[in-house]
């Protein structure tokens, strides 16, 4: 029931990227939302399933792309395992953690999507105009990042509620 | 009464004091050691948690209690708070003591209890803190593993080190325990005593049972009941334990009046017990503590037992401060007994120790992540690779393919079946955005107007200049139309499209547009603007809709000529889009043949892709590259992909020429006054 309901919004999510936010650019350039779900569900729930949201979303986005098909995939999935590994070894989550996960991920995320599409022989990812585009990117997906968290949480509910009931004095 | 309790191992009334205390100084810490987190030691007891940070101490000692709303299972108190509260309490709210006999009973509060002390002590946001656990030595596996995952789920790291009781009491109550001789020591703690001689490090024998503390709680408050039919609660009996609780008949007996509720008359009364009383009511638990030192005793070999008969027993723990125990054990054994300086903090302070020396001392500890580490994890952190590692092989093959082959086959398949169910939408979401979008631009690219004004005022310019080519060239193009019998492109049959999707991703220029094979749209063919001017080529088509790599994506390229000015050949060559910029390069134009900046840049009638004569742009900068066999030069397409709404897709088959128009079709009477303008700037050009 929980992975039809994650399958569901991640399909939600390809939509809303591939059909709204071509329109809401910023400097030209467009967050990467479904790489934001797959850190919110790699901080959620864990590199495993962070990885496997990271792979579906990013092939969704993929079949609306005419670069390579799996480039996306692969980077979302990596990033969205990194992510689930690194909350490991959070002890507390701060409000302003999704925004700077958005960020960091970005740019690691861009950065692997740069890396491949290089390999891959892909032109237009190649010099500093690919850089200069992850970052800005980077920097959006941190603005969205909070909205996202918030929506992957209220959607697939939490792996481990013990988390927050905790709160510190 | 005595101020402080053993069984409560503090005074209650310096619990606040010891939060903040700083016992243990001059450690020396690498710089970078408050940004791993500190490194801490938790003696999880049955009465009370005592924690040790590394460099600081024990910072906290609080009864290991935890106050909890029946109704939604939320804590409401903590250690002191929640012990006051036992016996107290209405009935949805519940005190609960987490351990019983040493080990844990009820796992969801323990843990709750330990993320609760951890995040007391340890100010650290983003590391995850090493952790010493103390256990008793008699503990289970599966009692082991609890403890382990509890201190995981509460927040340490992932090898959560155990250390067994005796040996941590035996290191802080200052024995040599590394060293070839006997040191035996008797810990009596809330739930277990623990009994062990240790020689070299290791325990040479050892006796754990469950009687400590609480069973002499227990014992006073069924001997009262028996003796006196007085009710009394938990607290009261611990109380009673601490200041009447002997082991061995005093010098002076006491007298103390006990309140409790009487079980015959249900009121409150008061009686007078004295210490004597209490002892035989405790003599039963006291005697197995004295046994399991005997049986211990008994198991020792005589070498280590020798060493034992001149060093003596080391009594630890709470239990320590029984009134009269040394002189029982002594009578009892015939050996010296010694009572630890700080008997309630030996534990602690031993895995405190551990920590401080964790190189030296390490081999004491069992690690989760080694030895003991529970299998489910194991399998848990393999899964979770193999996971990763099918995805990534899954994805470099879905590259591999799809550089390789192109997209067709079923992931071709794949990608139009989506393109072709989210077309609609896109279309949809296109003439609802485009108001909004045009009024996003205006807010995030508000700086640029006056760039984008001066560049308009340029590109004027250069069509002024691009006119008056135009006009050299009219009669040049009529000329070679005659002469070699060309069709028009007025009678090529066109579509007219709407631009639904543009540049999806980031690192992807293409154009989606809202007409495909249903209206006769097929791959390769080119696609022009409103103006007749170049936008690109149908690369991929679905049902209702087909995707355009616009003549600025990198890979595009197209055959292209320049004008022949007076004394000079034609130019012919290649031009193809650059990263990240907004020109078009030619690189192999002829050296010699004459180009000017402003020159009118047309497709090439050598290519068969494109019909010739389409306008591409105009000549912004000619670079002769030095040696002079080579120039670049830079061409501004015509088409303003940004404003882009509308455009027409040629019927143009790659080396098979046009399809001629020969009915007139619906969508060829809508493009009509688009087919006009076209027509007439291709003649133009």
């Amino acid at each position: 029931m929980r992975s039809l309901r994650m399958l569901a919004l991640i399909v939600v999510v390809v939509l809303v990227q591939v059909t709204v936010f071509p329109h809401l650019r910023i400097a030209g350039v467009a967050p990467d939302l479904g790489l934001v779900v797959a850190l919110a569900v790699g901080y959620h729930d864990g590199p495993e399933a962070g990885a496997i949201a990271g792979f579906v979303a990013g092939f969704g986005f993929d079949l609306f792309l005419e670069t390579p098909l799996g480039l996306d995939a692969l980077a979302y999935a990596l990033v969205g395992y990194g992510v689930g590994i690194i909350e490991g070894g959070l002890l507390r989550s701060p409000r302003w953690l999704p925004s700077v996960l958005g960020v960091a991920g970005g740019l690691a995320g861009g950065l692997i999507l740069i890396g491949i599409g290089v390999l891959a022989g892909v032109e237009n990812v190649k010099g500093t105009h690919g850089v200069q585009t992850i970052a800005i990117a980077a920097l959006y997906d941190g603005l969205l990042a909070p909205f996202v968290f918030f929506a992957v949480t209220r959607t697939v509910g939490r792996a481990d509620d013990i988390r927050t009931s905790w709160s510190i004095r | 009464m005595r101020p402080g309790g053993w069984n409560g191992r503090a005074p209650a009334h310096s619990l606040g004091a010891l939060g903040r205390r700083k016992t243990v100084n001059s450690v020396n810490e690498p710089f970078y050691a408050g940004l791993l987190g500190r490194d801490m030691a938790v003696d999880l007891g049955t009465a009370n948690t005592l924690v040790y940070v590394r460099g600081r101490g024990v910072v906290l000692d609080e009864p290991s209690v935890v106050a909890v709303n029946a109704r939604d299972g939320r804590p409401l108190a903590v250690g002191i708070e929640a012990k006051k509260m036992i016996g107290r309490t209405p009935d949805h709210i519940k005190a609960i003591r987490p351990l019983k006999d040493g080990v844990i009973a009820d796992f969801d509060i323990c843990e709750k209890m330990l993320r609760y002390f951890i995040q007391r002590v340890h100010p650290r946001k983003w590391a995850k803190p090493r952790m010493v656990i103390c256990v008793p030595s008699g503990i289970t596996g599966v009692e082991q593993r609890a403890v382990q995952e509890a201190a995981q789920q509460a927040g340490a790291r992932k090898e959560a080190y155990i250390i067994e009781e005796p040996r941590a009491a035996a290191i802080g109550a200052g024995l040599p325990v590394h060293e070839p001789s006997g040191n035996m020591v008797v810990d009596i703690g809330g739930g277990t005593t623990e009994v062990a001689v240790i020689s070299l490090g290791g325990i040479v024998a050892s006796e754990s049972i469950r009687i400590a503390g609480d069973e002499l709680d227990e014992a006073i408050i069924n001997f009262v009941k028996k003796e006196y039919s007085l009710a009394l609660g938990e607290r009261t009996s611990e109380e009673i334990k601490i200041a009447l609780g002997s082991a061995f008949p005093l010098q002076e007996e006491l007298y103390a009046e006990v309140r409790g509720r009487d079980l015959v008359t249900g009121l409150p009364k008061t009686i007078v017990i004295s210490t004597s009383e209490i002892r035989d009511a405790i003599e039963e638990p006291v005697a197995a503590i004295v046994d399991s030192v005997k049986v211990t005793l008994d198991k020792t070999p005589p070498e280590l037992a020798a060493d034992i008969m001149s060093k003596g027993i080391v009594v630890t723990g709470g239990g320590a401060l029984l009134h009269g125990l040394r002189e029982r054990l002594s009578t009892e054994t015939g050996m010296p007994i010694v009572i630890a300086d700080n008997p309630l903090f030996s534990v602690v302070h031993g895995s405190g120790q551990c920590l401080e020396n964790f190189d030296v001392l390490k081999h004491v500890l069992i690690s989760s992540a080694h030895q003991y580490r529970p299998m489910a994890i194991a399998r848990r952190t393999s899964r979770r690779r193999y996971v990763l590692l099918v995805l990534v092989l899954t994805a470099v093959t879905l590259i591999t393919l799809d550089s390789r082959g192109g997209r067709s086959g079923p992931l071709g398949a794949l990608g139009r079946a989506a393109h072709t169910l989210v077309s609609p939408i896109q279309g949809a979401v296109d003439s609802v955005a485009t108001p909004i979008s045009d009024w996003w631009h205006g807010v995030t690219d508000g700086a640029n107007l006056k760039r984008d004004n001066r560049k308009l005022r340029e590109q004027l310019a250069i069509a002024q200049g691009a006119e008056r080519a135009a006009q050299r060239a009219l009669a040049e193009n009529e000329d070679l139309k005659k002469l070699l019998g060309l069709n028009s492109l007025l009678n090529v049959k066109r579509v007219n499209a709407r631009i639904v999707g543009r540049d999806t991703g980031n690192f992807d220029s293409s154009l989606t547009l809202d007409h495909g094979t249903e209206s006769g749209i097929a791959r390769d063919m080119p696609v022009v603007g409103p103006d007749g001017y170049l936008v690109g080529t149908v690369i991929d088509v679905g049902r209702n809709f087909a995707k355009v790599r616009v003549l600025t994506d990198p890979v595009f390229a197209v055959g292209v000529r320049a004008p022949q000015h007076p004394g000079s050949g034609a130019a012919t060559g290649t031009a193809s889009g650059q990263r990240g910029s907004r020109d078009l390069l030619v690189d192999d134009f002829d050296p010699q043949a004459k180009v000017l900046r402003g020159d009118q840049i047309v497709t090439s009638p050598l290519s068969t892709k494109f019909p010739p004569d389409l306008l591409v742009g105009s000549v912004t900068k000619v670079v002769d590259l030095p040696g002079g066999f080579s120039r670049n030069v830079y061409v501004r397409p015509y088409v303003d992909l940004g404003a882009l709404e509308d455009v027409s897709v040629l019927f143009w088959l790659q080396g098979q020429g046009p399809v001629v128009k020969t009915t007139t079709t619906t969508t060829a009477t809508t493009s009509s006054t688009t087919t006009t303008s076209t027509t007439t700037t291709t003649v133009g050009g």
